[in-house]
Order: structure tokens, then sequence, then C-alpha cells
């Protein structure tokens, strides 16, 4: 399934953590000037998403939009802001060893899940062995502690978690939902059920679930107890918020119409169409959220003929006019990416901008010097007889986000101009992961959400095979590439990561591995009635903070 | 006798003055009717010859991108105006006629043959044999049509000619009925039993007289469940089961621009129109044959 996680739910490390939606602009309500609006408990709200989870547990799933929703009933280790920074949470403080290898964590003592179970080490240990327990069938939280031997137990509030390999990305991955933590008691009864059974789960979060629905909405309650909020964090104490309703509408259409109808006080996925509605809509605010992380790529399988010739890889990868083309199917609310990683992302490499144009006759010149020299009678190159075509396959329709199957449209017009024949079949979503994963396809895109170049790792390292659980969906095997994202992975310093990574970068895009098309962005709508919208580093909003001016 | 009842003869006169109007009525009703069926006939031709060759109709090629008209309105340059790729909608209407009336036909004829040998194979094949072709067929039938047809179309996989078959499965078991009860009618006829005396094989008392005779009925039946198949059809490929993009496709164009109701209508609106405009002439026409039909027996 990784392959097709629905990844437009984004990271952001743009966002200002203290981006207050009440400070972006004064409302027309007349009311007092959102400067100046104290934070009052009670009342309700409703946010509409456009997935619902397959798999609610944070432990298996690998969805963005799990960690979304979760985020209200899981926390964690720690917290990533906005800029990058490591805050403690549930742990006060924490050591690295020099090799990464092992890392120790003090953890708060004043912290209950839930049920009245106690947070403390024995829990850490009880949710990391869950999650690298081959019976969870962890699809993701898994592969963000690959290397896990063990938590020790030190004390009862300090633990020290080891790793076989250097594992300096671990920090960031202990701040994200997939790494929070279930009362160890639902863990021993209810593990089975954490996936299907909605997110009836318990956790230490400001929220706990009241209600679900499937298919239709999750409500959940303010949790009073809660005192544990992140270093930093505005509200200290419970969530202002009493209760909290995420309804699921898909349609885009529905979705927009019931936020400016009011009957949503925020909703997500604002499709670029209609963002000038909402923007014209003096009730609403919206934010737009710039992922970080890997961009929007179409990746070129290397082993495939007959993407074995880099001369045909860069020949698509300099014959389609992203910029007008992204442009056109987003109407310029999305950026042209230039790199396998966001902007947002560290160590992104902003030299490779502008440095691989559009450049339709080179296309054609490298097609001719590879030997695709004939055409036939639609018009496309052929070598021996043989038409120059390359398989993309659709997923179902369920699956494709940001209208990604119009930009595949507009690829495939481009290239035909250069006489290459896109295909895009449709396959059901079983097929397509199996022969995805076996390397079937000429072509597979995604996009990955996660504040970390780390990722580049788990697209370019010969290790990352999809049968091991990795991306490498161009099923590159380069020492180069290998080299530098294990030395990333080795180290936190700033200065050998941006060398390293930055290398990576410029090498992707050399040997033609992938096409960065975009960067993944979401615009989120929310009432002026809201205020305390934050969003984390992965750029999913808080509601902790919240408070509205309608009780 | 007449003469010597008068009032027998004036008695019912305002009677028939308004028999007479409601005649008039249902005369003028026809007539329109038959205006409407006209109309409805001269669409489909049209439609043929669009399907048939749409280049006739418009000079632009359907999967043309122009990024620079993006979105325009409809205008005389773009009759149907532009799609999100400044694709011209009246082209790719006229040429997603082709796949659609194809899937249209193709899938009706395939229905049609496949509920013909399986109704006449259980009307004639004796009683386990009817059996247990009319509970398989009792089976298939107690799903929905339209169920019946993703889930063919799931184990077939996707494509114009699987979305064909799909819809024509999803039909078999209710023309396979039809085919039977009619069958079983004719079989029990003087004339075949008259032929069974004059002791003709089998086989060719099937051909001759059973099968041409059953037919009828069914023809007119599937004139109607053509409107239904392109329906289907539409509705398959607007979950995107049908052909694979780029090709213009109704369903597929109305499930893309349903994005963009609010701020481009024309992107949805006119390949839902030629869905509807299609599916309502060929019922028209469709029901036409019907009735005439229906008369003709009765």
């Amino acid at each position: 399934m990784r392959f097709v996680r629905p990844t437009y739910a984004l990271t952001g490390v743009t966002v200002a953590a203290a981006l207050v939606l009440g400070a972006c602009g004064s409302s027309g309500g007349g009311s007092s000037s959102p400067g100046e609006a104290v934070p009052s408990a009670g009342g309700s709200v409703t946010y509409a998403i456009d997935t619902e989870p397959v798999c609610y547990n944070v432990h298996v799933s690998q969805q963005d939009i799990t960690a979304e929703v979760q985020r209200n009933v899981v926390d964690s280790l720690l917290f990533f802001d906005a800029d990058q920074k490591i805050h403690p949470w549930l742990a006060t403080s924490w050591e690295t060893s020099s090799d990464f290898r092992t890392f120790t964590f003090k953890l708060r003592d004043d912290v209950t899940f839930t049920d009245g179970t106690p947070f403390d080490a024995n829990a850490v240990k009880a949710n990391f062995d869950h999650i690298a327990d081959p019976k969870t069938k962890s699809r993701y939280a898994s592969t963000l502690i690959k290397t896990y031997t063990g938590t020790e137990v030190v004390d009862p509030h300090t633990v020290r978690i080891s790793f076989s390999a250097p594992s300096a990305p671990f920090l960031q991955a202990a701040s994200t939902p997939y790494l929070g933590f279930y009362s160890p008691k639902t863990l021993q009864e209810n593990a089975d059920k954490l996936c299907t059974e909605g997110p009836a789960q318990v956790g230490t979060g400001p929220f706990t679930v009241a209600e679900y629905t499937k298919g239709q909405s999750v409500k959940f309650v303010r949790n009073p107890n809660y005192r544990w909020a992140p270093d930093g964090a505005a509200n200290k104490g419970a969530a202002y918020l009493d209760a909290l309703t995420i309804r699921v509408l898909p349609e885009d259409s529905t979705r927009v119409g019931v936020l400016t109808s009011g009957q949503v006080d925020g909703a997500r996925a604002i499709p670029p169409a209609n963002v000038a509605t909402v923007e014209a809509n003096k009730e609403l605010g919206t934010v737009r959220l710039q992922a970080a992380g890997g961009t929007y790529q179409i990746y070129l399988n290397v082993t495939r003929e007959p993407l074995t010739d880099q001369r045909v890889r860069t020949a698509i990868q300099r014959g389609i006019d992203l910029g007008k083309d992204v442009q056109a199917v987003y109407f310029g609310q999305y950026q042209r990416a230039w790199g396998p990683l966001a902007p947002s992302t560290p160590s992104y490499d902003k030299s490779l901008e502008n440095t691989w144009p559009f450049d339709q006759a080179l296309s054609n010149r490298l097609l001719d010097e590879a030997g695709w020299t004939g055409r036939d009678a639609e018009g496309y190159r052929t070598k021996d007889g043989r038409r120059l075509a390359v398989v993309w396959p659709l997923m179902p329709a369920e699956y494709i986000k940001d209208q990604r199957q119009v930009l595949g449209q507009a690829i495939q017009a481009d290239l035909k101009k250069i006489g290459i024949d896109l295909q895009r079949p449709t396959f059901d979503i079983g097929t397509f992961v199996t022969k995805g994963y076996a390397g079937e396809f000429d072509i597979l895109d995604s996009s990955w959400a996660r504040p970390e170049p780390d990722i580049l790792r788990l697209f370019f390292n010969s290790t990352s095979s999809a049968a091991t659980g990795g991306q490498n969906a161009s099923f590159i095997s380069d020492p180069q590439l290998d080299e530098w994202t294990n030395a990333g992975a080795a180290t936190l310093d700033t200065k050998i990561r941006d060398d390293v990574y930055g290398k990576t970068q410029k090498r992707v895009i050399d040997l033609a591995a992938s096409v960065p098309v975009y960067v993944p962005t979401t615009v989120v709508g929310v009432s002026r009635q809201l205020h305390g919208v934050t969003f984390d580093a992965s750029s999913w909003p808080l509601f902790h903070g919240v408070w509205t001016d309608k009780k | 006798m007449t003469t010597t009842q008068p009032g027998l003869l004036t008695g019912p006169a305002p009677a028939l003055t308004a028999a007479g109007r409601a005649a008039n009525r249902s005369r003028r009703r026809r007539r329109l009717s038959r205006v409407g069926v006209a109309l409805a006939g001269a669409l489909l031709v049209l439609l043929a010859l669009v399907a048939i060759a749409p280049g006739l109709f418009t000079g632009r090629a359907p999967n043309e991108t122009d990024l620079a008209q993006t979105m325009a309105s409809p205008s005389g340059a773009h009759w149907f105006g532009t799609d999100q790729l400044g694709r011209d909608v009246f082209a790719r209407v006229l040429h997603g006629a082709r796949t659609s009336l194809l899937v249209g036909v193709g899938s009706t004829a395939f229905a049609l043959l496949g509920g013909t040998v399986l109704g006449l194979a259980a009307a004639l094949s004796g009683r386990v044999g009817d059996q247990v072709l009319m509970r398989f067929a009792d089976v298939l039938l107690s799903l929905p049509s339209l169920l019946l047809a993703l889930l063919a179309v799931t184990v077939l996989g996707t494509g114009t000619v699987n979305v064909m078959l799909a819809v024509a499965i999803a039909f078999v078991p209710g023309y396979a009925r039809i085919v039977r009860a009619e069958a079983l009618v004719v079989r029990r006829s003087g004339y075949v039993e008259a032929a069974v005396g004059l002791g003709l094989p089998r086989p060719v008392l099937v051909a001759r007289h059973v099968l041409p005779n059953a037919l009828g009925p069914l023809l007119v039946l599937g004139a109607v469940g053509f409107g239904t198949s392109v329906i289907y059809a539409s509705g398959l490929s607007f979950l995107g089961l049908g052909a694979g993009p780029p090709s213009p496709e109704w369903g597929a164009m109305l499930s893309e621009g349903r994005s963009f109701l609010a701020t481009a209508w024309w992107i949805g609106v006119f390949p839902g129109l030629a869905i509807t405009v299609t599916v309502v002439a060929v019922n028209i026409v469709g029901r036409f044959a019907q009735r005439r039909f229906a008369g003709r027996t009765s």
C-alpha cells in the first residue's frame, strides 16, 4: 500500500506555529479585534476532511489523514514546531549517543492515559515493542524505527531506546503521531481493533473519542485532565473546546459548500479551483500550507526498457512543460517543484531551481541520439519497428488526489509532442500494488510528507526496495546515492547533512531517476469565529489551543 | 331497425362529442408523439454520423491541449468552452460519442446474444436444464444489475471492451428470462406442433420457427435497454473504470468536470447533456417501437 499513500495531506514547515488564524485579518464581525481575543472555554467545532483513514491505528497506518485525526488522541515524546525546533513533550529531556544508536529519554511523571493508566517507561516500551512486532503489520511506523533493537526501562521515568544502525532522524520520527502512545492496557486488550473499529482508542491526548460513525464522522470530547501540552504551547491546560467533530466529506464541491454556507467551521483540502470562492467569503480565512518532505514526483523505473537509457529519461524530464502544466491544473496555487525535496524541508537544495527548464529541442535531440528516429502512423517515435511507449498506471479513482489524473493528461500531451506514447491503464488497487512492488511498471508517482531529508534514503537508497518496505520507486541502485543517504542518517550536523543531501538531490536530477512535478500544498479554509488554530511541523492542525466565538 | 329507435341515436350524441374531443386530443397527442419520435430518430441518426465521423463536425482534435486557453467559457471559437487543459469541450463531446455509443451498442448486442442462447437453452433443454439455468439467472437477477456490472468489471479489469462485456453480463439474465418465456409460448403454438408433426429435425425447428418468433419482443426490449447500457457505461467510466485518459468519454468527462460546476459549468454540463439527450432519444424511439410491436401482436 505504500505506493498509494495519499500524501496530499501535508507537512508545511513554512507555517509559523504562531499562525493564529484570527490574526490573519480583521473579520467583518465587528466584535473585538482578533489581537485582543482572549481564549475562552466551551463550544464545539466541526472540521471537514476529505478522506477517511483506511486504518485508524497510528502504529499501522501510513496515511497522513490517520496522523492528522489521531493527533487529537495521541501525544508523542517530542514536539517539532514549524521552525523544526525540538521541544520537550512527554519527554522532559533526552540524550543521544555519539553514534546515534542510543537515545535516552527522561519522561514526565504526571501524565496519565484517559483510562487512568499512568504513562511511564513501561508504557513507552510497550508501544515501541508493539510497533516493531511483525504481528502488528505496521506499514509505516516500523520503517521509522527500522533498526530498532529494544527499549530498556532504566527507571520508571527513564527509557533507553536502541538501534543497530545510526538513526539520527529518529528524534524527528519520535515527534510524529505514528510513534505516539496508546495505553498499554489498550495494546494488550484491543490491539486488533485499533485499526478498523474507528478511533475508539485510549491515548494521553487533549481529546477522547466520544462517537464514531464509519464513513461519516468522529466526535471528540475534551480530556479534562490534560495538562501536558508540548513546551511552548499557548494553552497549558485542557483543550478549550467541549467537543470537536471531524466530518468525512470526500466530494470536493460538498466540502466547499458546507464551509461557505457555515455548516462546518473549517475544512481541509480546498481544491485550487475553489480557493478564490472561499477567499471571497468574509466569514472565512484560508491558510496555504506547503508540504515539507518529498515533492510530488513521477519516478522513472531505471530497470525497464526503454527507461534504462538515461537519454530517454532525461528526454522525459525535460520534455514536460511543468511550469505551464502545474500553473494551469492548479490555478497558480501550487508551486512547480525543482527537486525531490520540497523547499520547506531541511537541507533543501535551492541551487537546483531553474537548472533543468523545459527544453523540447533537447528532448528531441536526445531521443534521436538514443536511436528512436522512426515515426509511426500516429506520430510516435519508433526504433526497430517498436513504438516508444511507457506505461504509467492509474490508481482507482478513489485514491487519486489533487486532480493528478488531469495533470497526467497534460504530461501525456507534452510527451506526445516529442513522440512518446505515455499509456495510463487503470488497475484495481491490489493489482496496482502487487505489480508496482514487483517493478512491473515504467513509471510510478507519489508524494511523501515528512519534514526530514532522510526520506531521500527511503526513495533512492538501493536497500530501500519495495520488498523491504521502502519506497525506491525508481528501482535505482547507485553507490553514491547509497553512500550519501546513509551518511545523512548518521548525523544531525547540519553542515554535513546539507552537503550530502544537496549532492543527493542534484544526482537524482542528473540521473533523471525522477521528475519532480509540484510541491504538495493544501489550502485549509477556517471560519473567522475560530481562534488559535495552529499547525505542527507536518502542517496538521492542532485543536488543543483552538477556541470559538460560537458557544 | 335503427330508424324505429331514433332516441338511441340522439341520446348518445353529446357523449359522442365528448368522445370525439377525447379522440381529437389523443390524435393530437399521437401526432405530437410522432413528431417527437421523428425528432428523436433524426437525432439518433445524427449521433450515429458523429460517432462514425466526428471529423465532419469539428476540425479540432479532442486531445489537443492549449494551456493559454484553459477554462474558456462557451464562445464562437469554442462552442462548448474549453476544459482545464484548454481542450475544446465540443470536440471532446463529439469524439466521445463513438466510445459511448459503441459501448451501448456492443453491450446490448452481447447481452441479446447471451440472453438468447441461455433462454433458448433453458426453454428447450427439458426440465432439469431449465431449472438449473433459470435458478442461476434468478441468483444473478437478485443482484442489482449495476452492482453486477461493477463486479464484472472488477474481475475483468478496466477498459472499453471490458466495460462493454460487464454491462452485457449485467443484462444477460433479464434477456434470458424473456427469451425463455417467449420460446415456451412459441413451442406450444400450432405451427410448431405442426412442424414437429412433419418430422422436422430439432435444430431446423429451432432456427426456422422458434427463434424468429421469440425474438421480436426481445429486439424491442433491446432498443430500450440500449439507453440503459449507455447510462451504465457512462457510470462505470465516471468511476474511472472505462477508457483510460486522455480518451474523451462522456462519463469520464462528467467526472472530471464535476469539481468545476461552480466555476466552469460547461466542462461537466455538456457531456452530461450528451448522455441525457442520447438516452432520452433512444428511449423515445424504443418505446415507440415497443408500442407498435405490441399493437401488431395483440
